[in-house]
């Protein structure tokens, strides 16, 4: 039996945050290849960044899914022999619009936050420049969808790139997995 | 991630590879290929995703009963004797354009594209070397995300941020 002992007080000081920064700044990677290095991050990993994760991941499948089946009644009722099928606006449509832009709104202000407490840093990361993309574009349909009866060519684009971005963020958020 | 270091590795060779292909469309164009297929797109993007699809091993850029040799469309009443009537190219037009066909399907499907998969299979193994290493990277990302969302109690929390990790190993 061995026993390694990491005295975590003496390498992360005062201010505790320096140790991830300093980390997550590192382009060395063979540094994360030292088992001491493995087993911070997998401490700090287990005991409270994988659960937030988690949560995250979730919130964003449950958009996800309200936003995929959202978009299954983008074409209206296609039985009916029309060239333009106007867009259905009955309960369910509100529902859904209403969790999607809840949802939205949360991971805004989740990046807004991160912009307040990160500030020039914050721009340094291009995954936040997707995120905010994607964001921006998502809203942007919607707004075109709710005030139209039909559905414009530009709002089907403006919906095909925020489907793409959502494809980003859940290659993003899907790394809580390995 | 890993996708991010695979694609930052094939971007110049696929640069060269859509100016490659960009060269034999133009080539098809000059002797002008039929894109009847392709609607209303313009001639030298119909034959862009032609010699794409050709690039690809889909070689449907030919017409299966006509090839390159294009029929005209036969006026009623008149009777077609000769070969400039009946067809839209000269023998030799036609024939060149097989030669630029074979040429095509030589250098981008069977060269060009086994080298962009030996390109892509070399960078994946080369990331796939320090998949660890990369793995714990993006946590320290990740776990630096949620740090900065902290305030002084949890920084104080003596279960988030202990003083000693003791670790027991199994010889």
């Amino acid at each position: 039996m061995q026993y390694n002992y990491i005295h975590l007080d003496k390498i992360q000081g005062e201010d505790k945050i320096s140790l991830t920064r300093t980390l997550k700044d590192s382009e060395d990677l063979a540094l994360f290849e030292q088992e001491a290095i493995q087993i911070i991050i997998d401490y700090k990993w287990e005991t409270y960044a994988k659960r937030f994760f988690l949560i995250k991941l979730f919130t964003y499948a449950v958009f996800l899914v309200t936003f995929f089946v959202d978009l299954e009644t983008l074409h209206g009722n296609a039985s009916e022999e029309a060239d333009v099928h106007p867009r259905i606006k009955d309960l369910p449509f509100i529902i859904r619009k209403v969790i999607c832009e809840l949802i939205q709104l949360y991971f805004l202000m989740y990046e807004i936050v991160q912009f307040r407490k990160e500030k020039k840093e914050y721009f340094k990361d291009f995954w936040n420049y997707f995120e905010l993309l994607g964001i921006f574009l998502y809203q942007w349909a919607s707004i075109l969808d709710i005030t139209n009866e039909n559905t414009s060519d530009i709002c089907r684009i403006l919906f095909v790139f925020s489907v793409m971005f959502s494809l980003i963020k859940v290659l993003y958020l899907i790394r809580v997995f390995r | 991630m890993m996708m991010i270091q695979v694609v930052n590795d094939v971007v110049y060779f696929m640069l060269l590879f859509v100016i490659f292909i960009l060269t034999f469309a133009e080539c098809y164009h000059i002797v002008q290929v039929n894109t009847d297929a392709y609607g209303r797109l313009p001639a030298i993007a119909a034959l862009f995703l032609g010699t794409l699809r050709s690039a690809m091993g889909d070689f449907s850029l030919i017409d299966p009963y006509q090839g390159f040799d294009i029929q005209r469309k036969q006026k009623p009443g008149v009777h077609c004797t000769d070969d400039a009537c009946k067809y839209q190219h000269s023998r030799l037009i036609v024939f060149f354009t097989f030669f630029i066909y074979v040429v095509c399907v030589f250098f981008l499907f069977m060269i060009f594209m086994n080298f962009i998969i030996a390109v892509i299979g070399e960078s994946y193994s080369k990331v796939n070397q320090y998949a660890t290493a990369h793995d714990y990277r993006q946590r320290v990302i990740m776990i630096y995300e949620k740090e900065i969302h902290f305030g002084q109690e949890d920084f104080d929390n003596e279960e988030y941020f202990p003083n000693i990790l003791i670790v027991r190993k199994k010889k």
